[in-house]
């Protein structure tokens, strides 16, 4: 299903369902949301990724993260490599710029594996119930700090826990997805 | 303490780490935890032994009345000290003995992890706690016994001890819970003070058998003494600590911490004198016709563990003494017996005694750590074994009742001591025979001999000097268990009484059995048919009997079809509904007047989701189409989210909305791989579940029409509703709810989806290939 219009718009779209979903997850004490529907919003990008690339193209472009650098021309010295292999990662970071690919080299590849973020949102939310118990007061209490951050708010272990639920639930779904659409 | 607990906890799961960091070296940390604590520990001797009780308080699910309670009494600190002791040095003994083993980091993590769990069980002081670390202990001993989990021994051993210790702690479980129930706290302080009304509660029986069970398991007794010689299949540091010196002993600790609340009566006192006599005698006689090494010493442990547990029975406060005593020395000689019994192993690779000569000369220091433990063990005057033996005999001789056959028992127990002494200590090193001596492969290093030598000299150094050693925190211990002060005097001499005369007694037979050890050996062969019939093949019949009848069971219940499954779920549902209102007579509330004034209270945008619902739901079961029918579905999925915003539930809607779509979209992911949709289902099936589908719903719209019946007043609404902004900070109260109020639901959900995805995973990716790894 490789159409060059939602293709474009989900390239588009892309951060805008992140960030959404991120502020789902942190209005959700206050407001309508929190994290089990962050975390569902978190991974629809990825499987409007999955519907039209398919699931081993997608695994190679989000989750397969390779770090390249610029090949190194003759007698060029250290600091405008360096210079220049800034600009290049920072161009990276820019979704509708496609580098050039001829004269770049492998430096690293790193593998996101949904399944190991389970584990993690499992630990955060286990963390946020361990906490109250340094400070004497039940497993799963919760408990806010004085400070407030800009745009987050008023910051507590449930907070924490909700984040766990959120990657935890987004990991779930991301990996159900992948293994079915897999042939 | 907790920090104690703590600590052991987080170096035990950091020692992979720490092997991959530091190779050989990783012994050093894990040496040091334990002197650290052990140190530690000597900083309370002072002031328990002067009376005092050290508590400490956590609130861990202060709401169901557990929490983390630790307390330092004498016994406790006792068991502490000599946990945390012989941790050094097993620890420096398993660096030595693993040494180049790739799993080392894994070693040291399950041997920690098990220090840490039987300082928790001898610390705890709330029984819910107590289990949690009485439990761990046993996990933690399956993971070591299965060490070598390429041998199918192993792996069998280790699934016999772990069925049997976890069957007991089962039991103790029901039995601590009763308890609980019984005195309406599950705190032990607070249980000791209720000793008058626990006695004649009903639960009393029930309660002292439970726990019985539990402590009988865990300290191998007859007839559940048939895992601990299969335990011997874990490395010899494992059987040093675990399977002699502590963590059998746990059964004993049980027993003994529990004698002042529940102890004293008559179904206590002979129940755990006849099963640990029975024990002493039955662990002694096959401790005789054993030939491995480390078998024969697992058999005199059962034997011990036999005689400790028959002195609890006996309850005075002198047997309570005695079995403290006689804890110690043996815990000091057997750890040490198993240390050498490892060494020999590993320098001349047999543990065979047969084949097991003329070791002494050549490994001098061995055969000096060997003679000083087997001489305790024998209860040679002046080693601290022969304390241990004198108070052992003399507890039995005093024995308000029973006294003869307890004190034929445990001097029958003390002969098989000697003779085996005499065979460990003397035959394998020094005794002349016409075989060649054995070849040693390689020498043992420093850390092989220490540990055992160390141990060695400290029971001869508490035998000639015990009241300057011991003997305060061995008092201490015991008035913890005899709830009364006591004051022990330890000496060597008595003069010339009965008790001498029975040592002297026990130290000739046991040699003259030592000479007849050829005889006892061929035993097994002629007794085989009464082995038969014996527990260890009782448990194979049992386990193989359990596994038979699940399967069958499973095969008839699990048929594997999901429509069968919902249906029986449904009609237990409406069995129970119906039975229920049958029973309440709450059929009488509904009239068709009810249904009437139901229906007008339908609004207009609800009859439109009614019209969306119905002809769709209708659709669904008509169509041939397996896209339409998910399609179609979904229509039916967001008309509910659509009543949710109706009723003002956003955040059910939203989710309900999400979960709808993907629903859809994993479907249709599915789909393509889908044979065709043919209808195999008979007209007669369908029309079945047709009929129960309609019934089921009937029955809802009743017990909806029922429920508006009665008023919808619900206290916990208006809780949430007033604390949700002041006390948890948060407006959504939906939300609060999901993280704060019902965290711990919320907790075991998410836990739920993880185990389920896990599932999921692997039902998806390694069915086809059987054996593929994950």
């Amino acid at each position: 299903m490789k159409t060059i219009i939602i293709s474009a718009a989900l390239r588009l779209f892309f951060p805008l369902f992140i960030f959404f979903s991120f502020y789902i997850l942190i209005r959700g004490h206050n407001h309508p949301g929190g994290g089990f529907i962050g975390g569902l919003i978190l991974v629809i990008p990825f499987i409007f990724h999955v519907l039209i690339h398919g699931a081993d193209e997608t695994h190679d472009k989000l989750f397969l993260k390779r770090v390249y650098s610029l090949r190194r021309n003759e007698q060029e010295s250290d600091m405008n490599y360096y210079l220049r292999n800034i600009g290049y990662r920072l161009r990276g970071l820019v979704p509708w710029y496609s580098r050039p690919d001829a004269d770049k080299v492998l430096v690293k590849q790193f593998v996101i594996e949904p399944l190991h973020i389970i584990p993690v949102g499992l630990s955060l939310s286990l963390l946020a119930g361990l906490i109250p118990l340094f400070s004497g007061e039940a497993f799963l209490t919760g408990l806010w700090a004085k400070a407030q951050l800009p745009l987050i708010g008023k910051v507590g272990t449930t907070l924490l826990f909700d984040i766990g639920v959120y990657l935890l639930v987004a990991a779930v779904v991301l990996k159900i997805t992948l293994v079915m659409s897999k042939e | 303490m907790l920090y104690t607990i703590l600590a052991g906890l987080i170096l035990a799961f950091a020692a992979p780490l720490l092997y991959r960091l530091l190779g050989r070296f990783i012994s050093v940390p894990m040496v040091v935890l334990p002197a650290v604590l052990f140190a530690y520990f000597c900083t309370f001797i002072s002031p328990v032994v002067a009376g005092q009780l050290v508590m400490q308080e956590y609130s861990w699910i202060p709401s169901l009345g557990i929490n983390l309670q630790f307390m330092l009494d004498g016994l406790g600190l006792f068991f502490a000290l000599l946990i945390t002791s012989f941790g050094v040095l097993v620890m420096a003994y398993a660096g030595a003995y693993l040494k180049g083993d790739s799993h080392l980091g894994r070693f040291y993590l399950y041997l920690t992890l098990f220090m840490t769990a039987m300082l928790g069980v001898v610390l705890s002081s709330n029984i819910l706690c107590l289990l949690v670390f009485w439990e761990l202990t046993s996990i933690s001993s399956y993971l070591l016994i299965s060490y070598k989990h390429k041998y199918e021994v192993s792996r069998a051993s280790a699934l016999q001890a772990l069925l049997i210790t976890n069957g007991g702690g089962l039991c103790l479980m029901a039995g601590l819970i009763l308890l609980g129930i019984a005195g309406d706290s599950f705190s032990f302080i607070e249980l000791l003070q209720q000793r008058p009304d626990l006695l004649n509660h009903s639960f009393y029986l029930p309660i002292v058998l439970l726990i019985m069970l539990g402590a009988f398991t865990k300290s191998a007794q007859f007839p559940f003494h048939v895992w601990l010689p299969n335990a011997m299949a874990a490395p010899t540091p494992v059987s040093a600590y675990l399977h002699s010196a502590t963590m059998v002993k746990a059964g004993v600790y049980l027993l003994a911490r529990f004698s002042p609340m529940l102890g004293g009566t008559e179904v206590w006192n002979y129940t755990i004198m006849a099963v640990g006599a029975t024990t002493a005698v039955v662990g002694a006689f096959l401790a005789l016709q054993q030939l491995d090494l480390k078998a024969i010493l697992a058999y005199t442990t059962i034997s011990a563990l036999g005689s400790l547990v028959t002195l609890i029975g006996i309850g005075s406060t002198f047997a309570l003494e005695a079995m403290l005593v006689f804890l110690l020395a043996h815990a000091l000689y057997k750890g040490a017996l198993f240390m050498i019994a490892g060494t020999v192993d590993h320098a001349t690779g047999t543990r065979d005694t047969t084949k097991l000569h003329l070791l002494g000369k050549r490994m001098p220091l061995l055969s000096a750590a060997a003679v000083l433990s087997a001489l305790s063990m024998a209860g040679m005057i002046p080693f601290f074994g022969f304390l241990g033996k004198e108070l052992l005999y003399e507890g039995a001789f005093e024995a308000p009742r029973f006294a003869v056959p307890l004190t034929a028992a445990i001097v029958f127990s003390g002969i098989a001591f000697v003779a085996v002494a005499v065979r460990l200590g003397y035959g394998i090193f020094f005794r002349k025979s016409a075989n060649e001596a054995t070849h040693i492969a390689h020498k043992p290093e420093t850390f092989l001999w220490l540990p055992p030598l160390l141990l060695g000299i400290a029971g001869l150094v508490f035998g000639i000097l015990p009241n300057i050693t011991v003997a305060p925190i061995l008092s201490a211990a015991a008035g913890a268990v005899a709830g009364s002060e006591v004051h022990l005097h330890l000496a060597l001499w008595h003069g010339f009484n009965p008790i001498l005369m029975l040592t002297i007694l026990t130290i000739i037979l046991g040699i003259v059995f030592y000479a007849f050890t050829n005889i006892f050996t061929t035993w097994p062969v002629h007794l085989e048919r009464l082995y038969k019939i014996g527990p260890g093949e009782l448990y194979y019949t049992l386990k193989n009997s359990l596994s038979i009848g699940s399967k069958g069971f499973i095969e008839s219940v699990q048929s594997g079809s999901l429509r069968y499954y919902v249906a029986v779920i449904i009609m237990t549902f409406i069995v129970l509904v119906v039975g229920a209102i049958w029973q309440e007579e709450l059929y009488r509330v509904v009239t068709p007047d009810t249904f009437i004034a139901a229906l007008s209270d339908i609004e207009l945008n609800e009859y439109i989701l009614i019209l969306l619902m119905v002809p769709a739901t209708i659709f669904v079961c008509l169509t041939n189409s397996r896209l339409i029918a998910i399609t179609t579905m979904s229509l039916v999925g967001y008309a509910i989210a659509l009543s949710y915003i109706f009723f003002g539930a956003p955040d059910l809607a939203a989710t309900q909305f999400l979960v709808e779509t993907l629903t859809a979209v994993l479907f249709v992911l599915v789909l393509h791989k889908l044979p065709p949709f043919v209808p195999l289902v008979k007209y007669k099936t369908n029309a079945f579940y047709l009929s129960l589908s309609v019934l089921f719903g009937a029955t809802m719209a009743y017990v909806l029409v029922m429920v508006r019946q009665f008023p919808l007043d619900s206290e916990l609404k208006a809780y949430f509703g007033a604390t949700s902004w002041l006390e948890a900070k948060g407006r959504n109260i939906v939300n609060v709810i999901l993280v704060d109020y019902r965290a711990f639901d919320t907790m075991g959900e998410i836990t739920v989806l993880a185990i389920a995805v896990i599932g999921i995973f692997s039902l998806l990716k390694l069915y086809p290939e059987k054996g593929d790894q994950l």
